[in-house]
C-alpha cells in the first residue's frame, strides 16, 4: 500500500476515527484503526464493536492495500508533523509515515485481524438535514437513564414513519419527547432504541448542515454523511409505554420567561442539597417563587413574574432536571402544565416553532 | 486502728460463699487487695514458678498488731465489717475475712507484720493450717505474706494449674489492671528473681500511659462525667484504635475491678457504627458511686456487683463515651475541621488554629510498645503517628487546587487528594456509606426526607420473608424516602424513592434490603446499615471531580467521618515522609 495525503486532511480524519477507539480494552486489535486504499479511494475505520466509524480520506492512491495501525499513536505522530504532504506506506505489518525529513516506521497488524465491519441490515431509509436531526437529538439525549438494569431506558426511542420522526427518552424521573412532522417518503414504520453513544458520535461528526442518509434495521442504525459513516448497534426493548404517563389533565398553566427562570434556578440551587438538588416552586397569582432551604447551608429565595391564575401550590423539583429542560427548550417563554403537587409536571415551549413538537415531563421531589 | 472481729454465723451466712483461691493469681489478688486496704504506698510481689512454688506480697501499710495476728488468719475474721449492714458502706476491697484463712489451709503460709503502733513485729508460720512457728520479729512497719507450695496438700487443685508462664501471665495481667485504680501506689513484680513490672507511684495519666503503652496513650481520650452522686471517668480509645478482644478493657467501681454486662453493653453501644462489630475499644473506666447504691456481695470473687440503677449507669456511660469519641466534643470536631481544612485549604486562619499535629500533640517521642501494637487495629490514618506536622509554615508546597488536579480516582474505587505533606486516600464506597447512614439516621429521628416520585411506578414481587420484612418496616421505609404500598398478593408498588439514590436498579435496591436476614422490628440499625451499604456508590463507579469533591465535603459533615458504619476506615493518609522512606530517600533532595 502506498498513499499520499495532505497533512491537514490526514490529521482531521485520523483524529476522527481515533475518537471511537476505546481508551482501555482487553482486545488490543480494537485500539487499531484500519487504513484501506482501493480503487474507490482511501478510508480509515475504527470500532469499539458497538459503534464503527468509517471516513473517506482525500488523497492519492499509488498502490492499493490495507493495514491495521495503532490509532492513538498514529494520530499523535500525524499531529506532530510540520506540514506538507504525507506519504504513507505499508509493507507487511509495518506502517511507514514520511513527511519532509521525518520518517516513522510503526508496528501495525494484519488487516485480517481487524473486526469485520458489519453490513447494515437496512429496513427503513430516509434522508434528513443533519442540523435538524442534531437538534432533535439534543432535546432527548440528556434524559436517558444510566441504570444498566433497564437497558431499554439507556437509549432514545425513535419512531419513524412516512409522517415524520418521534424521539423520546426517560430515566424514570423525567421524560423528554420531540416530534417532527416531515415527509420522509414512502418508508416502512420502524421503532428502535438508539444508544446515546451513537447519537453523540453522530453529533460530533455532523458539524455542517448537510443531507445525510439514515438507515434503520432490526439491530442496527447507520448515518451516512459526505465523508463519514457511523454504524451502531441498537438497544433491545421493550421501551416502556410512555404515552400512558403523559399527563392529560394538567390544566393549570404557568407561563414564565425561560432565561429568567433558568438564571434564578441556577442562583437558588447554589444552596440546594448536594444529593437531592431540591428547589421548591411556589406558584401564586402571576408569581413564581423559587426557594431552597438546606440544613447547615442556608436559604435562598427568588421571585419571578409569571402568568398564573389557578390555585396556589408548592412543588419540589430537582434543579438539575429543571435546568436540563430549560436548556433544550426553544423560544423565549415556556409553559408549565401542572396538576397536583404530587403529580407529574409537563413543560413545553410556548412557541413550538417550525415543525417540532417538544414536551418534557418531570416528576416532583417531595418532602416526606 | 481497725480491730479484727470474728463475724457471727448470722452474718457469715449472708455473705456470698465459695472458694476463691483456685490458682496463684487469686491468692495474689487477695493479698494485694489486703495491702491496698491497709493503706500501703508500696506493694511488692515476688513469685517463683508462676506462683506455684512461692508468692510473697509485702507492703508498708498499717500492719497487723501482734495481738491480732492469729485472728487475721482465722475464717471470717475481718477488720472491715462487723455486721452485714456495713457492706452498704464498704470502701475497702475486702470484707469476707476468708482470704488469709483459705490461703493458710492450702499452702505453707507465713505472716510477718509490725503495726504502726508497735516497735516489734510478730511472725507466724503454718503448713496446711498447722502452726509451725510463732515469735517476735524485728522488721519495718507493714506486712509480708509468704505463701509457698500452693496446693501442696490439695493435689487435685494442683493438677489443674496451667504452665508457669500462663500462671505468671494471669498474675501480671491482674496487677496491671488493679494498679490502674491506685496510681499513687507503687508496684513491683518479680518472677524467679527478675523484675517483671515496676510502676512508681504516679499520677493517673502516667499510670495509664505505662499500662497502655506510650504509643497508644496519645490515642486515648480522657472523659469525666461527675454529677456529684455518680462519677464516671477514665480513658477510652479513638475509633481507629481497637482490639479483637476485651483484654484492654479495665472496668472499676470504687477501685474494685468488676465484670459487668451492663457496663460492657454500654461501651459497645457507644462505639456502635464507629468501629467494626467484632472489635473492642481500649478503655479504662472508673465508676465512683456511693457504696449503698451497689451490692458487692454477689460473688465470692467480689468481681460481680449490682447497681441499684442499671439504666442510669448504662445511659451515662454510653453517652459520655459517645460524646468523647464522637461529634459532640469540641476536640473531635476540631480534629475533623483541621483535617478538612487540609483537604480544602483556604479558610481563614486555619493555619494558625492548628499547630503541629492534628491534635496538637507531639508524637515524635512516641515509642512503639510491641506488646500492644501487634494486635491493634490502627488502620485509621488520623490516629497514626504523624512524623511531619500537617500544617507547615512553608508555602511552597500548597495542594494543587482547581479541578482535575486536586482529585484523582484510582480504578474507580479510591479518591486521591493531595494535601500538604502527603495525600489522603478515600474509599469512595465506605465514605458514601457513612454519608448515607448519617442521612438515614437523621431521617429516622425525624428529619424530613426527600422523595423522588417515579414516572413509572415499580411493582416488586417479594418472597414470603421479604414481604414479612416489608410489613414490619412499612412505618419506617417512608421516613427513609421510599413510598411503597402493598399491591396484591406479596407484591408492592413503589411510587417514590429516596432522592439522589444512585443504585435504584429498577427496584433491586429495595428488594435487596428487604431480603436482608434478621431485618426486623428491633433492627433499625441493620436497616440503616443495609440501606447505606446498598445505596452507596460502589467500587467501580466512575465519579466526576465535582462528585468527588462533594463526596469528600459531605463526608466531613457527618458525625464520624473517619469510619464507615461497619467501623472500617473511610480514609488513609500517606505522608511524604513515608514515601521518602519507602524510596529510601531519607535525605531530602538526594
Ligand atoms: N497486708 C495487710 N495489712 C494489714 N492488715 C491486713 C493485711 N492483710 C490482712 N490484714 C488483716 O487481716 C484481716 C483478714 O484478711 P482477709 O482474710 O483478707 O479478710 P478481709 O480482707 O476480707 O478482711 C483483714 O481484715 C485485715 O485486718
Ligand atoms: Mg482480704
Amino acid at each position: 500500500m502506498k498513499i499520499i495525503v495532505p497533512l491537514g486532511e490526514l490529521n482531521k480524519k485520523m483524529n476522527a476515527v481515533s475518537a471511537v477507539v476505546p481508551g482501555k480494552t482487553t482486545m488490543p486489535i480494537l485500539s487499531m484503526a484500519l487504513i484501506t486504499a482501493d480503487d474507490s479511494g482511501i478510508s480509515f475505520s475504527a470500532t469499539d464493536l458497538d459503534i464503527s466509524v468509517s471516513t473517506r480520506v482525500n488523497g492519492e492512491v499509488e498502490e492499493t492495500g490495507k493495514i491495521a495501525v495503532p490509532a492513538k499513536k498514529v494520530a499523535e505522530i500525524v499531529k506532530s508533523l510540520p506540514g506538507g504532504d504525507v506519504a504513507i506506506g505499508a509493507e507487511g505489518e509495518i506502517l511507514t509515515i514520511k513527511c519532509g525529513r521525518s520518517k516513522f516506521s510503526v508496528n501495525g497488524r494484519s488487516p485480517e485481524d481487524f473486526p469485520k465491519l458489519p453490513k447494515q441490515d437496512s429496513k427503513t431509509e430516509f434522508t434528513i438535514d443533519s442540523g435538524f436531526l442534531g437538534k432533535m437529538i439534543q432535546k432527548t439525549i440528556y434524559a436517558v437513564s444510566t441504570d444498566l438494569t433497564r437497558p431499554a431506558l439507556c437509549g432514545v426511542k425513535w419512531e419513524a414513519d412516512r409522517g415524520g420522526i418521534l424521539m423520546v427518552s426517560t430515566d424514570g424521573h423525567r421524560l423528554a419527547k420531540v416530534e417532527a412532522k416531515l415527509s420522509l417518503g414512502d418508508i416502512q414504520k420502524s421503532e428502535v432504541i438508539v444508544p446515546p453513544k451513537a447519537l453523540s458520535t453522530f453529533k460530533a461528526f455532523a458539524e455542517k448542515a448537510e443531507m445525510i442518509k439514515v438507515s434503520i434495521g432490526d439491530n442496527s442504525i447507520s448515518f451516512e454523511m459526505t465523508d463519514v459513516s457511523i454504524y451502531s448497534r441498537l438497544l433491545e426493548g421493550p421501551f416502556p409505554n410512555y404515552q400512558k404517563v403523559i399527563p392529560v389533565k394538567n390544566e393549570k398553566e404557568l407561563l414564565v420567561s425561560k432565561d429568567l427562570l433558568s438564571a434564578a434556578t441556577k442562583r437558588v440551587s447554589i444552596l440546594s442539597d448536594a444529593l437531592t438538588h431540591q428547589v421548591i416552586f411556589s406558584v401564586s397569582k402571576d408569581k413564581l417563587t423559587l426557594h431552597v432551604t438546606t440544613q447547615d447551608l442556608g436559604e435562598a429565595r427568588e421571585e419571578l413574574e409569571a402568568t398564573y391564575s389557578e390555585d396556589e401550590m408548592e412543588i419540589g423539583y430537582n434543579a438539575a432536571y429543571v435546568l436540563d429542560i430549560l436548556r433544550t427548550m426553544e423560544g423565549d417563554d415556556i409553559a408549565f402544565h401542572l396538576d397536583k403537587p404530587d403529580n407529574a409536571g409537563m413543560v413545553m415551549p410556548v412557541d413550538q416553532g417550525g415543525d417540532l413538537k417538544h414536551l418534557c415531563i418531570v416528576m416532583p421531589l417531595r418532602i416526606n | 486502728m481497725a480491730v479484727i472481729n470474728r463475724l457471727t454465723p448470722d452474718t457469715t451466712g449472708k455473705i456470698a460463699a465459695g472458694e476463691v483461691i483456685e490458682r496463684p493469681a487469686n491468692a495474689v489478688k487477695e493479698l494485694i487487695e489486703n495491702s491496698i486496704d491497709a493503706s500501703a504506698r508500696r506493694i511488692s510481689v515476688e513469685v517463683m514458678s508462676g506462683g506455684k512454688d512461692l508468692i510473697r506480697v509485702s507492703d508498708d501499710g498499717i500492719g497487723i498488731s501482734s495481738e491480732q495476728l492469729p485472728l487475721a488468719v482465722e475464717n471470717f475474721a475481718t477488720s472491715k465489717i462487723t455486721r452485714i449492714e456495713d457492706i452498704s458502706r464498704i470502701m475497702t476491697l475486702g470484707f469476707r475475712g476468708e482470704a488469709l484463712a483459705s490461703i493458710k489451709s492450702v499452702s505453707r503460709l507465713s505472716v510477718s507484720s509490725r503495726s504502726i503502733d508497735e516497735d516489734i513485729g510478730r511472725e507466724m508460720k503454718w503448713a496446711g493450717g498447722k502452726l509451725l512457728h510463732d515469735g517476735p520479729v524485728a522488721r519495718t512497719q507493714g506486712t509480708e505474706i509468704l505463701a509457698e507450695d500452693l496446693f501442696f496438700n490439695v493435689p487435685a487443685r494442683k493438677k489443674f494449674l496451667s504452665s508457669d508462664q500462663a500462671e505468671l501471665r494471669k498474675i501480671t495481667a491482674y496487677i496491671q489492671s488493679l494498679s490502674l485504680a491506685v496510681p499513687d501506689i507503687a508496684f513491683l513484680l518479680k518472677s524467679n528473681g527478675k523484675d517483671v513490672l515496676s510502676y512508681p507511684a504516679s499520677s493517673m495519666d502516667e499510670r495509664v500511659e505505662v499500662i497502655f503503652g506510650s504509643g497508644t496513650f496519645p490515642n486515648l481520650k480522657r472523659f469525666d462525667d461527675d454529677d456529684g452522686r455518680i462519677r464516671i471517668h477514665g480513658y477510652t480509645s479513638m475509633p481507629g484504635l481497637t482490639r479483637g478482644n476485651r483484654t484492654m478493657q479495665f472496668l472499676f467501681v470504687n477501685r474494685r475491678i468488676i465484670k459487668d454486662r451492663t457496663v460492657s453493653h454500654a461501651i459497645r453501644q457507644a462505639y456502635q457504627s464507629i468501629i467494626p462489630s467484632d472489635r473492642f475499644p481500649l478503655i479504662a473506666l472508673f465508676i465512683e458511686i456511693s457504696p449503698d447504691r451497689i451490692d458487692v456481695n454477689v460473688h465470692p470473687s467480689k468481681a460481680e456487683i449490682r447497681f441499684d440503677n442499671e439504666r442510669e449507669i448504662h445511659s451515662r456511660i454510653s453517652s459520655v463515651l459517645r460524646e468523647t469519641v464522637g461529634g459532640k466534643t469540641v476536640s473531635f470536631r476540631d480534629k475533623v475541621e483541621s483535617v478538612y481544612r487540609t483537604i480544602f485549604p483556604g479558610g481563614e486562619n486555619w493555619e494558625k488554629k492548628a499547630t503541629g499535629n492534628l491534635d496538637g500533640k507531639d508524637y515524635s517521642s512516641q515509642q512503639h510498645d510491641p506488646g500492644v501494637e501487634s494486635t491493634e487495629h490502627r488502620s485509621d490514618w488520623l490516629f497514626q503517628k504523624s512524623p511531619q506536622p500537617l500544617f507547615e509554615a512553608s508555602d511552597g508546597d500548597e495542594p494543587a487546587s482547581g479541578s482535575g488536579r486536586l482529585y484523582w480516582q484510582l480504578h474507580q474505587s479510591f479518591i486521591f487528594i493531595q494535601i500538604r505533606g502527603g495525600m489522603v486516600i478515600i474509599d469512595q464506597h465506605a465514605a458514601h456509606e457513612r454519608i448515607l447512614y448519617d442521612k438515614v439516621k437523621n431521617n429516622l429521628s425525624g428529619e424530613k426526607s426527600a422523595v423522588q416520585a417515579l414516572l413509572f411506578p415499580a411493582t416488586l414481587e417479594l418472597s414470603a420473608e421479604e414481604y414479612d420484612n416489608f410489613e414490619t418496616l412499612s412505618d419506617t421505609l417512608p421516613s427513609i424516602g421510599f413510598e411503597v404500598e402493598p399491591f396484591g398478593a406479596r407484591s408492592v408498588i413503589v411510587r417514590g424513592i429516596p432522592a439522589g439514590v444512585r443504585n435504584w436498579n429498577d427496584g433491586r435496591l429495595l428488594q435487596d434490603i428487604l431480603s436482608e436476614k434478621g431485618l426486623g422490628k428491633s433492627s433499625r440499625e441493620m436497616l440503616m446499615k443495609s440501606y447505606a451499604c446498598r445505596a452507596s456508590v460502589k467500587a467501580g463507579d466512575k465519579l466526576s471531580v465535582e462528585e468527588m469533591e462533594s463526596l469528600t465535603d459531605q463526608l466531613f459533615a457527618t458525625e464520624f467521618p473517619f469510619t464507615c458504619p461497619h467501623g472500617r476506615p473511610t480514609m488513609l493518609r500517606v505522608d511524604m515522609a513515608d514515601l521518602e522512606r519507602r524510596f529510601q530517600r531519607t535525605v531530602k533532595g538526594e
